[in-house]
C-alpha cells in the first residue's frame, strides 16, 4: 500500500465533501492543525471552564445508549456528547478527523490504514489503541443500523498499538462516508464492553462528557470528562466534531415531551437550552430579553413520496400531475409557521454539489398543467391514500397538499396516525396507501450518497428501482473526483425531476432557544453543550 | 370480615387474567412496532428486519403468547425493550411518584372539597353556596393540561416560587419534593375537589333534613355535634363511593399530568410505551394498574364497612 496524500479525496470520504481540506492536510501532516485556518469564526475566549451545570431540554428519551443501533434524534443529542468517531462530519457535512490521526486508503480502495491519536483516553482512564477501534467496528457489524458500512469489510487487523487496517474484498470507496455518518454514529468504545450485548453496555465513551446518570423518563446527568483531549488543529467546534471544549463541570439532558413546560422552564431560567420549540412559541420568546431564539434552518427537505406499488404511482404522469398541483410555498408556510426556504434542490444550500437543475419542475402551481397531465395519466377519479403521522409540520403538510390535490380533482383520503402506525403502513409496498408525507434530515445534509439511497437501493422500496438511479448511485459510489461526483448528482436531479419519484416541497427549519446567561451556543442538527459557556 | 376481602380478592383474579390477555392482543391489532422508535424514516427494510430479529419481535404470537404467560408465572413482566431495564424494576421506580400524586392529589381534593360542600350546604341559597358552586363548575371543567400550564407559568415563570417541572426524590431533598410535587398535585385534585364538594353539598343537604338530625337538635346536641356526627358521618357514604372512583381517575388524570410537569411517573411509562409501542411495558403497566384499581375497590368495600354498621352487618 503506498501513502495516498489526497486518498480520502477519491475516497468516499469525499462524498459529502470530497475537497474535505481538513481530511486531505490532516492525511498529509498527520493530524496536525489542519482546521485551524479553515474554520474563520469568532473566538469564544473558551480557555477556561466556567462551571455550573447546563441544562438541555429535548422532546424525546434516548431509546438507547449504546451507540450505532439507534438512529433516533433523541439518541443522537446524547451520543455526541458521549462517544466520538474516527472520521465525523463539519457544519456543511463534510469529513473531518476525530479520533483517527490519519487514513491511508489504498488505490484500489480495498485497504483502509487508520492511524488513532496518542493520548486519548476513555472516560474510564483507559487509553484508547487500535485494538478498541477493531472491536468497536466489529460491534457495530453485529449491531449496527447502517449495514452498508461493514458489510464489505472482510477483515480487520490490528497493526500496532495506534495502527489498524480494514481489508475490503472489493472497493468500499463509501467506507469513510459511511463511517463518520451521524445517523446512527459507529462511536468508538472500550473492547472490553464490545463483547457485550445489545444495549448492555456501560456507556463508556472518549467524548467530553461521560454519563454520570440516567433516569428513566426524567433526564440524563452528564459529567465534564477532565481528561478529554481535544482535536487537534481546530479552535472552534464544527457540526458533529472540532473543538469540543466542554466548559460546564455537568450537563443535564431533561426529557420534557410538552412545548409549553419547555418553553416555561427557559423562561423561567430552569433550562438553558431547548433542543426545538414550535415557531410560534419562539416568536414570543425572542420578544424576552431572558431568551434568545436560534433558528437552524435549513434541518430537514419536506417530501411526498409515491408508492410505486400503486396503479397510478407507477404512472410518471400522474406523479408530474401532483408535482404540478402543488403551490409549495403556502404548504412550507403554513406547515412550518415561517421558518422555511424554498428550494428544490436534494442537498442543503452551500453543498458543493447543490445545482440549479430541477429548478424550473419545481414548484410550478399550474392546475390546468396538472389537470391535463391526470386525464393523460388515465386517473379516473378513484380515491388515492395519503398517509401522515401526527407530528407537527407533516400534519399540515398532508392537510394542504391533500387540498392542492382535490383542486384539481384528485380523491385524496387523507389518513393520520401516530409515527409508529404510519411508519408500519410505510414499509408496506402494496395498494394501501398512494402518498406519504415525511421529512427527510440527514440525507440533504450528508450529501449525495445519502440522498441516493432514498431512490436507490433497500430503501428505494416505495420508488420502484430503476436503472437509472442504480446508475447513478454506481457512478456516485465510485466517483474519482469532486467534479465526477457533481456530474452523477446533476444527473440524479434531473431524472428526479423529470420522473417525479417523490415531490420536494423545501427546507424546514427548527427553532432552538438558549438562555440569555449562556453564550457562544450556535444551533446545530443537536443541541451542543461545547462550545459555549456561562456569562 | 376477612372472608369479605378474601371473597373480593379472588374475584378480582379473573379481571387480572382478562387484562393480561387483552393487553396481549391489543399489541396484535395495533399497528407500528419498537422498532420505529429505534430507526429513523429512512431506515432499510434490512435495518428494519434486522432490529426486530434483535428484539425477538419475529416469532409468532402463540410463541409470544406462552413466553408471556411463562414470565408471568414466574411473576417477571419481562424486559423493557427502550429501557434496556426489567418492567417490574421500571414500574417500581415510578410508582411511587405517581402513588404520592395520587395521594395528594386526593389529600387535596377530600379536604377542601368536604369542606366546601359542608359549607355550601349549611349556607344554601346564599352567596357563599353560590360562589362555592359556580367555583367548583369551572373547576370541573378546566382541562388538567391548561390548568396545568397556567399554574406554572403563574407560580413558576412570574413569580418564581415553585419549579416549572422535574421530580426532586423525597429521599434527596424533602423540600424540594415539595416543591415538586405541590403544582402538580393541586392540577391534578382540582377537578376531583369540585366533585367531591358537589357531591358532599348534595348528600349533606339529604342528610341535614331527616329525622335523626332533627332528634338528635331536639336532644339538645351543639350545631357543630349535629352537622359533623350524625350530618358529615352519614353524608360521607356516597363521597366514599365518589373518592374511590376518583382514585381512578386520578391515576389515569396522572398520565397528563405528569407529562405537563415532567415527573417520570406511571403515566409517563406507560404512555411512552404506547406511543413507542414498547410491548412489555404496555403489558405490565396495564396489568398492574388494573391490579392498583382492583385493590382500590377492595379498600373502599372496606371502608364501607367501617362507615356504615348495616355493611358490617351483611358482612358477617
Amino acid at each position: 500500500m503506498t501513502r495516498h496524500p489526497s486518498a480520502p479525496t477519491h475516497s468516499g470520504a469525499a462524498r459529502p465533501g470530497d475537497d474535505a481540506p481538513a481530511l486531505r492536510r490532516r492525511t498529509l501532516i498527520g493530524g496536525l492543525a489542519a482546521g485551524a485556518g479553515l474554520l474563520a469564526m469568532p473566538r469564544l475566549g473558551l480557555g477556561q471552564p466556567s462551571g455550573g451545570r447546563l441544562v438541555m431540554a429535548q422532546i424525546q428519551q434516548p431509546p438507547s445508549l449504546d451507540p450505532g443501533v439507534s438512529s433516533s434524534p433523541g439518541s443522537r443529542n446524547l451520543y455526541f456528547h458521549v462517544y466520538e468517531l474516527l472520521f465525523t462530519r463539519d457544519e456543511t457535512g463534510r469529513i473531518i478527523p476525530e479520533l483517527a490521526r490519519s487514513v491511508d486508503v489504498s488505490p484500489d480502495f480495498r485497504e483502509f490504514c487508520f492511524r488513532l491519536r496518542e493520548g486519548v483516553r476513555f472516560h474510564n482512564g483507559k487509553e484508547l489503541t487500535a485494538a478498541d477501534a477493531v472491536a468497536s467496528l466489529n460491534r457495530y457489524r453485529q449491531f449496527g443500523l447502517t449495514t452498508a458500512l461493514m458489510t464489505p469489510v472482510t477483515a480487520m487487523e490490528v497493526t500496532s498499538r495506534y495502527e489498524f487496517v480494514v481489508r475490503c474484498e472489493q472497493g468500499h470507496r463509501s467506507f469513510l462516508f459511511y463511517l463518520s455518518s451521524p445517523r446512527a454514529m459507529a462511536g468508538i468504545i472500550p473492547e472490553e464492553e464490545a463483547g457485550k450485548p445489545r444495549n448492555g453496555i456501560t456507556p463508556i465513551g472518549t467524548g467530553p462528557f461521560s454519563l454520570a446518570e440516567m433516569r428513566g423518563d426524567s433526564h440524563v446527568l452528564l459529567r465534564r470528562f477532565a481528561d478529554y483531549a481535544t482535536v487537534p488543529g481546530f479552535e472552534e467546534p464544527t457540526g458533529f466534531g472540532g473543538q469540543k471544549f466542554a466548559s460546564f463541570d455537568q450537563v443535564m439532558i431533561r426529557f420534557i415531551a410538552e412545548d409549553g413546560a419547555r418553553a416555561a422552564g427557559l423562561q423561567a431560567g430552569e433550562v438553558h437550552v431547548v433542543e426545538t420549540i414550535p415557531t410560534t412559541v419562539a416568536r414570543r420568546l425572542a420578544r424576552q430579553a431572558r431568551v434568545k431564539v436560534h433558528e437552524a434552518l435549513p434541518y430537514a427537505m419536506q417530501l411526498i413520496r409515491f408508492n410505486h406499488a400503486t396503479e397510478m404511482g407507477r404512472r410518471p404522469e400522474f406523479r408530474r400531475a401532483v408535482m404540478a398541483a402543488l403551490n409549495c410555498e403556502e404548504i412550507m408556510a403554513i406547515a412550518f409557521d415561517g421558518l422555511y426556504q424554498l428550494d428544490h434542490a436534494y442537498v442543503f444550500p452551500g453543498s458543493p454539489y447543490y445545482s440549479d437543475i430541477g429548478k424550473d419542475g419545481y414548484n410550478k402551481r399550474d392546475q390546468a398543467l396538472a389537470r391535463r397531465l391526470l386525464r393523460e395519466a388515465g386517473y379516473d377519479g378513484r380515491p388515492l391514500t395519503l398517509i401522515v403521522d401526527n407530528g407537527k409540520g407533516n400534519n399540515e403538510t398532508a392537510v394542504i397538499a391533500a387540498q392542492h390535490m382535490r383542486a384539481v380533482g384528485i380523491n385524496v383520503d387523507l389518513r393520520v396516525a401516530d409515527y409508529p402506525t404510519t411508519s408500519d403502513a410505510n414499509k408496506r409496498a402494496d395498494e394501501s396507501w398512494h402518498f406519504w408525507t415525511h421529512l427527510s434530515g440527514s440525507e440533504p445534509y450528508e450529501g449525495p450518497l445519502s440522498v441516493m439511497a432514498l431512490y436507490s437501493g433497500p430503501f428505494a422500496r416505495h420508488i420502484g428501482r430503476t436503472e437509472a438511479y442504480d446508475t447513478i448511485a454506481d457512478r456516485l459510489a465510485n466517483a474519482a473526483n469532486d467534479a465526477e461526483t457533481r456530474a452523477a448528482f446533476e444527473d440524479f436531479q434531473r431524472i428526479a425531476y423529470d420522473q417525479a419519484n417523490m415531490v420536494k416541497l423545501g427546507n424546514l427549519g427548527i427553532a432552538q432557544a438558549t438562555h440569555r446567561d449562556l453564550q457562544g451556543y450556535r444551533p446545530f442538527r443537536i443541541p451542543r453543550a461545547w462550545g459555549a459557556r456561562f456569562s | 370480615m376477612l372472608r369479605f376481602i378474601a371473597l373480593r380478592l379472588l374475584g378480582a383474579l379473573p379481571v387480572l387474567l382478562a387484562v393480561s390477555l387483552i393487553s396481549f392482543g391489543v399489541i396484535w391489532f395495533v399497528p407500528g412496532d419498537p422498532v420505529s422508535s429505534l430507526l429513523d424514516a429512512s431506515a432499510t427494510p434490512e435495518e428494519i428486519r434486522q432490529v426486530r430479529a434483535q428484539l425477538g419481535l419475529d416469532g409468532s404470537p402463540l410463541d409470544q403468547l406462552a413466553a408471556y404467560y411463562g414470565r408471568l408465572l414466574r411473576g417477571d413482566l419481562g424486559q423493557s425493550i427502550l429501557l434496556g431495564q426489567p418492567v417490574a424494576e421500571a414500574i417500581i421506580e415510578r410508582l411511587p411518584i405517581t402513588l404520592a400524586l395520587t395521594v395528594l392529589s386526593m389529600a387535596i381534593a377530600l379536604s377542601s372539597g368536604i369542606a366546601l360542600g359542608v359549607v355550601a350546604a349549611v349556607k344554601r341559597g346564599s352567596r357563599l353556596d353560590q360562589a362555592v358552586m359556580g367555583a367548583s363548575l369551572v373547576g370541573l371543567s378546566l382541562p388538567d393540561f391548561w390548568f396545568g400550564l397556567v399554574l406554572v407559568f403563574l407560580f413558576s415563570v412570574a413569580l418564581g416560587w415553585l419549579p416549572t417541572g422535574g421530580y426532586v426524590p423525597l429521599t434527596e431533598d424533602p423540600w424540594g419534593w415539595t416543591q415538586s410535587m405541590l403544582l402538580p398535585a393541586f392540577t391534578l385534585g382540582t377537578s376531583q375537589m369540585a366533585l367531591v364538594a358537589r357531591m358532599t353539598r348534595s348528600s349533606m343537604l339529604e342528610v341535614l333534613g331527616q329525622d335523626y338530625i332533627r332528634t338528635a337538635r331536639a336532644k339538645g346536641a351543639s350545631p357543630v355535634a349535629v352537622l359533623l356526627r350524625h350530618g358529615l358521618r352519614n353524608a360521607l357514604v356516597p363521597v366514599v363511593t365518589v373518592a374511590g372512583l376518583s382514585f381512578g381517575l386520578l391515576l389515569s388524570g396522572a398520565v397528563v399530568v405528569e407529562l405537563v410537569f415532567s415527573l417520570p411517573g406511571m403515566g409517563r411509562l406507560i404512555i411512552g410505551g404506547v406511543l413507542r409501542r414498547d410491548y412489555p411495558v404496555i403489558q405490565g403497566g396495564l396489568l398492574f394498574s388494573a391490579a392498583i384499581f382492583v385493590l382500590v375497590n377492595v379498600a373502599v368495600d372496606i371502608l364501607y364497612g367501617v362507615l356504615d354498621p348495616k355493611v358490617r352487618a351483611r358482612a358477617a
